[in-house]
């Protein structure tokens, strides 16, 4: 567990797409480039991101590979191939609702408006979305540097589908089978060893989606109604990956969901949710560690045998 | 400072309002703590009882509701908290604990004890939610897509600035980023306001009450007096209308006769029917 998975190489390559749009949205609107360069300067740091990527992964297939191998290939208990059925029928159930597009939910938030402005105006924040006039005030600058809008802008302008397609529905699609790589990350460390809890906990997971689906605020009305957000962005894949980072005392990739949030949530002039996480979980560690019973990571030694982070 | 704490109180009673979120985390930090599996994974269980007590306490929230800046509701600072991730872990330890005994009833048992648990939780959220506004919504949405893809098609190559209805404003823009508003939904959905320094002036807001003037006009009833306010002063919102670079207007076409006169004598030219609508052009 003191290695990156696969799964893990696949979070880490999100919060890289996350991370250079960034950059390429910061060039923009600090070198007032048009959002046409934008794109392209952001496609090409995309490129040298997935060739790099690539050499990663075949140089580190050794200790990244095998271990995703052994849990695809191992045995199943019985009943766990019935769990990951029922978790998949779950989860097409859910991309299914995102599709639909029946339950799109928009107060407070411009996104599908904002997309459409740069890609009309070919600029990044030309015009007030809102009315496509030019601002006369201007904008907070805290808002004006949060790079989702050129990601999904991007995305339009490459694949030429229509803003309100990709940002309400394909992102929202995408980012909820993100937030299940990340819930099974954090599986691992909780069920390390277990693999069928671990089906029972990501069909855990998935059911609780569903259920918390009714009001917004819930991670589950995040994903499902509104999953282009920032918010539901570090709900479901940002703030369980840092949990289940903090378990496996991996503080390197707290650190960039901690840069990530910041790229993406508008946290006004605050430290975000994830530095909140991080540092709570890191002090009750501390804590735990004093209690006798107790191994480094809050486990008993009876858990940590069964080969937990330690 | 009271304000902060008034929320907080009042934060945490919406909160557990309306669905059951919240109730099962404490059921699964209970059973956690009662039955001694929160020491299998003590880091977590600890730090979710501990923010969930902090974000349930006024005197504790309050400082969480000032960690993110007072600028996020109430309902934010539970991000703080793994519901999710420690109430799917109670389940699982509940079920995986189930699904392994072999005594009393062995597996129909256990296929109970899941059944009920997963009926329990169903009814903690909220079944189809308002199943009758999302339609409605969905219906104004197509309306509006529909509209913004005819103008685009009727008068291609026109800078169009449009005043229509709120339903139609509402998606216009995300439908068509071509077309320019007076003025945009932040005007009713006010949140919006946060993310531009640009505000409305007075002229705005009384053209957005004309303008819903004109859909009642179009409805069963209006009060009279409203009426007459709207016909009076059709000429000066058109004047207002059009110094904001207005240049295409739509009314439902079950407006009064009498008040498509009026604006073809302010403006100076024909309406023309446009599918559900009327429509006003100045180019």
């Amino acid at each position: 567990m003191r290695k990156n998975t696969f799964r893990d190489c696949l979070m880490i390559g999100e919060i890289g797409v996350i991370g250079l749009a960034e950059v390429s949205h910061l060039a923009a609107v600090f070198l007032k480039l048009s959002f046409t360069d934008c794109s392209r300067l952001y496609a090409v740091c995309l490129g040298v991101l997935a060739v790099s990527g690539i050499v990663f992964l075949t140089a580190g297939r050794k200790h990244i590979f095998p271990a995703f191998h052994r849990e695809r290939q191992g045995d199943f208990l019985p009943g766990q191939r019935l769990l990951y059925v029922i978790f998949a029928m779950t989860v097409i159930s859910q991309l299914i609702f995102i599709g639909m597009g029946n339950a799109i939910y928009r107060r407070g938030d411009m996104m599908a408006e904002t997309v459409e402005s740069f890609l009309v105006s070919d600029g990044i924040y030309q015009v007030n979305p809102m009315t496509g006039m030019p601002y006369t005030e201007g904008m907070p600058l805290r808002l004006k540097i949060l790079c989702l809008p050129t990601l999904y802008a991007s995305l339009c302008r490459w694949t030429g589908i229509a803003p309100a397609v990709m940002v309400q529905r394909i992102v929202p699609m995408a980012v909820l089978l993100s937030s299940y790589v990340s819930f099974s990350l954090l599986g691992r460390a909780l069920f390390p060893g277990e693999g069928k809890k671990r089906a029972w906990f990501l069909l855990g997971v998935s059911v609780l989606l569903w259920v918390g689906a009714y009001r917004y605020g819930m991670v589950g009305f995040g994903l499902l109604c509104s999953g282009w957000q920032g918010v539901a962005v570090r709900g479901g894949v940002l703030v369980p990956w840092t949990l289940s980072l903090c378990l496996r005392r991996r503080r390197l990739g707290v650190f960039l969901c901690i840069l990530a949030e910041a790229c993406i949530v508008w946290t006004l002039y605050g430290c975000g949710v994830c530095l909140a996480v991080g540092a709570g979980v890191t002090v009750v560690q501390l804590l735990c560690r004093k209690l006798p019973g107790t191994s480094a990571n809050g486990k008993t030694g009876h858990s940590a045998e069964r080969g937990d982070a330690t | 400072m009271m304000e902060l704490f008034r929320n907080a109180g009042m934060g945490w009673a919406d909160y557990k309002s309306g669905g059951k979120m919240a109730a099962f985390l404490l059921i699964a930090l209970l059973y956690l703590w009662f039955t001694g599996k929160a020491k299998e994974v003590r880091v977590l269980a600890v730090y979710a009882s501990v923010s969930a007590v902090c974000c349930i306490l006024p005197l504790t929230a309050v400082p969480l509701m000032l960690y993110q800046t007072k600028f996020y509701d109430y309902e934010w600072i539970w991000s703080l908290v793994p519901l999710t991730s420690v109430t799917a872990y109670g389940l699982t330890v509940f079920l995986a604990e189930q699904w392994e005994r072999k005594d009393d009833g062995g597996r129909p048992r256990a296929v109970a004890v899941t059944l009920l648990l997963l009926l329990a939780l169903l009814l903690g959220g909220s079944l189809g939610g308002d199943a009758e506004g999302r339609a409605r919504e969905n219906a104004e949405r197509k309306e509006a897509y529909a509209v913004a893809g005819l103008l685009s098609e009727n008068y291609p190559g026109e800078e169009i600035c449009l005043l229509a209805p709120k339903s139609i404003l509402e998606y216009v823009r995300e439908a068509d980023g071509g077309i320019r508003l007076a003025y945009g939904r932040n005007l009713w959905d006010e949140s919006l306001n946060a993310y531009a320094y640009d505000t409305y002036d007075g002229k705005v807001s009384d053209l957005y009450r004309w303008m819903d003037w004109v859909e009642q006009s179009a409805g069963v009833w209006m009060p009279e007096e409203d009426k007459a306010e709207m016909f009076d002063t059709l000429e000066r919102r058109m004047e207002d209308a059009a110094a904001m670079g207005v240049n295409c207007i739509l009314f439902p076409s079950g407006v009064p006769g009498e008040l498509t006169q009026h604006m073809e004598a302010a403006l100076g030219i024909s309406a023309r029917r446009f599918g559900d609508y009327i429509v006003f052009t100045l180019f």
